[in-house]
């Protein structure tokens, strides 16, 4: 399934486990191997910081387009110190593609459906439309206070 | 008032053209009518039973004379030549193509208008007293906080997919004229015991299908700390307000279900681990907006004027006006004049091109140029002369503008209902005209005294039937309208919701049901100047049931 970020399409071949799972499979692994938990996105942040500081990716289920979930749980994350890949999955569209990387998230995964309705070019479009909002370390609060 | 630096004007700019695309990426086929419709939610847009309807946000309310002049435009060149003043500060328009609505956005952008997030399931325009920096009774003009919010949440990037949607009220003076417990999060300005000013927080108050009045979480918070504060608030409802049920989705069930103390640990909580980015922000901020809403420059003056009182004489018509449409101001010699957007037997609260005009002309010659829209629908020149009151009145009676019922019992609110709106399940507008024309003898409106009637024509509340004194609530009874009349509501500081009087009523026996209530009123009142609920709290419901059922029984007979 496509998988889009910043820049445009992308690969990532971090493999997916459970989070229970995680501490063994990171133990048996290989040079250059990578580990990552598919999480719903009502999972728990802090806790979810807590228990996979090991992970280099964090996928998080969006079951609808409009479930903003998973804004809060990636900025939690963020926030509490998770330094490796977030990634979207689910139906997120063009349109909240700068809201997503704003909250921290790197990578957003869609449907072949979706992805023919909306073509890359729509999604690096979004992402710029809007030049910058007023949170955030290059919001306009900030550019304020540097002026 | 705020006006944009290059920054908000060019966030304004930008969401307009973001937009146009909206629409053509909607014609192309690349987003589907439900991908689309929260964007366009987002952007004010609402589609009712005949037309487009756009929301306009008129931030915290306040509007200058070149702005309802371009509304004024809009109206002429896009709609039917009328505007509608909402409850919630907004002025909204019935009867737009979807092809006009980039343009639309472009005209209010050049005067530094928007219609961002007045609606949809993020944190809506926020409204505040509308009289603010007038008002005697204030502790701070609650403007400059409610711009700071405004800001902060305008596409704040995590909170623009709530569970739903989410409304901010601030108030800044002793009495509570935004009804700050009735929304999702109100603000009361405060001092502390040391002199200090901070902010009241309180979350999960309502109306809608299940009314609740807010509960405090902080009783004093530090003014800087507010933004932080919010977002711990609104991080706590973004992930566990309920999704699975749009009726349940508010943040006022998540507190209920919760309990108060439990919510506000959560909050307190997330409040703790938060990185306070906000304070920094919160102080500079503040202090810049400010100076945006310094008061305009007036000498006092003298007080009571002579000349009013000498025209108010001659003229029984300006008496009138004068007695009930005038409010304090707290620089002597000057008052708040408010504009009844509610002629008798008019939809309330909507407001013709050529009124538009007049007003922005009064604004411009009497008020610095400023208006307020209040959340009762009408229009307040917020600095005005006492001395130049009479000739005021005079081009009011010219534009039909005159009606001296503010606050009086024909100082109706009503929801669009079932005229306009696709979720009513009742008309509103008609019954609150039938209503004003039993009453229109001005007075007897003047015998009765305040009195509030708030009608909703479904049970979202729109029209706040929760809060009026006498509430009109209409649904749908196999086919027929039925309306459930309620009394004793009060939006103020002591926020009470009314309770109902009995079993619903024809619309047709509305009128008279209410007549007869006031009626009662007056007949048990211990003087003139005992307000409706003051009576209401003493006699209780019961003496006013049998004025209900007199009507119940009139109108099945000739039905």
């Amino acid at each position: 399934m496509p998988l889009l970020d910043a820049k445009g399409l992308t690969t990532d071949t971090t493999e997916l486990v459970a989070l229970d799972e995680l501490e063994t499979a990171r133990d048996g692994r290989g040079p250059g191997d990578r580990f990552g938990v598919t999480v719903p996105c009502d999972a728990d942040g802090e806790e979810l910081a807590r228990q996979a500081p090991g992970a280099e990716l964090i996928a998080i289920e969006v079951p609808k387009t409009g479930d903003g979930r998973v804004f809060s749980l990636a900025a939690t994350l963020r926030e509490r110190g998770f330094g490796g890949t977030i990634r979207a999955v689910g139906p997120l569209i063009p349109d909240q593609f700068a809201f997503a990387l704003s909250c921290g998230i790197d990578q957003v995964e869609i449907s072949e459906e979706q992805f023919a309705r909306q073509p890359l070019d729509q999604w690096l479009a979004a992402a710029e439309t809007i030049t910058r909002t007023y949170v955030g370390p290059d919001g306009i609060f900030a550019r304020r206070s540097a002026a | 008032m705020y006006r944009y630096d290059e920054f908000d004007e060019q966030i304004v700019r930008e969401r307009v053209e973001q937009f146009r695309g909206q629409v053509e990426r909607r014609l192309d086929g690349s987003l589907t009518e439900d991908e689309f419709k929260p964007l366009r939610l987002m952007n004010g847009l609402y589609l009712q039973l005949h037309a487009y309807m756009l929301r306009v946000a008129v931030p915290y309310g306040t509007l200058n004379s070149a702005q309802m002049r371009q509304l004024a435009l809009i109206a002429e060149r896009y709609d039917r030549g009328y505007g509608h003043f909402t409850t919630r500060q907004n002025l909204q328009y019935n009867w737009l193509k979807l092809v006009d609505v980039p343009d639309i956005l472009g005209l209010l952008a050049d005067v530094g208008m928007h219609a961002i997030q007045t609606s949809g399931n993020c944190i809506r325009n926020v409204t505040a007293d509308h009289f603010a920096g007038v008002a005697a009774d204030e502790i701070e003009d609650p403007r400059p906080t409610a711009e700071l919010i405004r800001q902060w949440s305008t596409l704040h990037p995590e909170f623009e997919y709530l569970p739903r949607k989410f409304k901010i009220a601030v108030t800044g003076a002793e009495e509570d004229r935004a009804a700050v417990s009735v929304h999702d999060i109100g603000i009361r300005i405060v001092r502390n015991e040391a002199g200090e000013v901070g902010y009241r927080i309180l979350v999960g108050g309502g109306l809608g299908r299940t009314p609740m009045v807010g509960k405090t979480v902080r009783d004093f918070l530090p003014r800087v700390e507010l933004l932080d504060y919010l977002q711990a608030i609104l991080r706590v409802y973004n992930r566990h307000g309920r999704r699975d049920n749009k009726y349940k989705a508010r943040i006022k069930i998540l507190v209920h279900e919760l309990g108060a103390a439990e919510f506000t640990a959560q909050v307190e909580e997330e409040y703790r681990q938060l990185e306070r980015d906000g304070i920094a922000v919160a102080e500079a901020e503040l202090a810049r907006i400010a100076q945006y809403f310094a008061p305009p420059p007036l000498d006092e003056r003298a007080e009571p004027s002579d000349l009013l009182a000498k025209a108010r004489e001659a003229d029984p018509a300006l008496e009138l006006f004068a007695r009930h449409n005038l409010v304090p101001h707290k620089v002597r010699g000057h008052t708040a004049l408010v504009l009844s957007v509610k002629p008798i037997g008019k939809p309330p609260g909507d407001a013709t091109a050529e009124q538009m005009r007049v007003l922005a002309d009064l604004a411009e010659q009497y008020s610095h140029g400023e208006m307020r829209i209040t959340h009762m629908q009408n229009v307040v020149l917020p600095h005005v002369r006492l001395d130049d009151v009479p000739a005021i009145h005079e081009r009011l009676l010219e534009a039909g503008l005159a009606e001296p019922n503010a606050a009086l019992i024909t100082d109706i609110i009503a929801c669009p209902g079932m005229d306009y709106c696709a979720l009513a399940t009742a008309r509103s507008i008609p019954i609150a005209e039938d209503i004003q024309r039993v009453f229109a003898d001005p007075a007897r409106q003047a015998e009765i005294g305040k009195l509030s009637i708030k009608i909703s024509g479904c049970i979202n509340a729109c029209g706040h039937h929760h809060v009026g004194n006498i509430g009109i609530l209409g649904l749908e009874r196999m086919g027929r309208e039925n309306y459930q009349i309620t009394l004793g509501g009060d939006p103020g500081n002591a926020t009470t919701l009314g309770e109902r009087l009995g079993p619903g009523i024809d619309a047709d026996a509305v009128p008279g049901a209410i007549e007869a209530i006031v009626d009662t009123y007056l007949e048990l009142r211990e003087g003139p100047e005992e307000q409706f609920l003051t009576t209401l709290a003493r006699v209780g419901h019961d003496p006013f049931k049998p004025a209900l059922e007199a009507k119940k029984e009139t109108a099945d007979a000739s039905a």
